[in-house]
């Protein structure tokens, strides 16, 4: 339970980071500008389309439901 | 702007609505797939091809400008608050696999999403937000077109 928190938590916690990297600026970078700097490379897109396709892959077709 | 970019803008936003229930059309569909069959490799298999495609064309949005004098990108102090994420989720997923994955008090990132996963809806939800990459580029106008924000590079004619 408290393992299932914490992973909660840390969801909770990137979505924060994300919310006060608009407010902050450039002192705390936000997914996209990472997302942009690393999509500007062959390499950092390539490594981002085969997380995107991992994602997908054991989320959508590699799931088991509880029971 | 010039006849040619209002057309092609126009023909843009024609075709924004159309890819966005063309999309969530998909995404009801493949909600509704059973897992670990071939059905579902497919739902996630035909994304992952255009996807492909786009970027082995150079396209997806366009290559995004790389650094520049005025926009370095983001420093390495800007990424602690990333980082600090990182290697809580990676400690807690290493905890959970040396459990055998599939301990009960310390689940994987994967256990906790599947309960989750149990209600169509949110499934729907998350293949929508999954999808957004590949349809992005029919929501937004061709990026030749887009003025100035392509810094250091010439506007497109």
């Amino acid at each position: 339970m408290a393992a299932t928190i914490a992973w909660l938590a840390v969801l909770a916690a990137a979505a924060a980071v994300e919310a006060a990297s608009h407010v902050l600026g450039a002192r705390w970078a936000g997914i996209s500008s990472v997302v942009r700097h690393l999509s500007s490379r062959p390499v950092g897109r390539a490594a981002l389309l085969a997380l995107w396709a991992f994602v997908g892959l054991h989320v959508f077709a590699r799931y088991t439901l509880p029971g | 702007m010039t006849r040619r970019a209002i057309s092609a803008v126009t023909r843009g936003r024609r075709f924004a609505p159309l890819a966005l229930a063309g999309g969530a059309a998909y995404a009801g569909w493949a909600s509704g797939v059973v897992p670990f069959t071939w059905r579902a490799y497919v739902a996630v298999g035909v994304p992952v091809l255009v996807a492909t495609a786009a970027v082995v064309r150079g396209g997806w949005h366009g290559a995004a400008p790389g650094p520049t004098r005025t926009d370095p990108g983001p420093s390495w102090r800007a990424l602690v608050p990333w980082a600090a994420l990182a290697a809580v989720a990676a400690g807690l997923e290493a905890a959970a696999l040396a459990l055998g994955g599939r301990s009960a008090t310390v689940p994987t990132l994967s256990t906790v999403v599947d309960r989750a996963l149990v209600w169509r809806l949110v499934r729907f939800a998350l293949f929508c937000v999954w999808l957004a990459p590949v349809l992005m580029p029919a929501l937004r106008a061709p990026s030749r077109l887009r003025p100035a924000a392509r810094r250091g590079r010439p506007e497109a004619r």
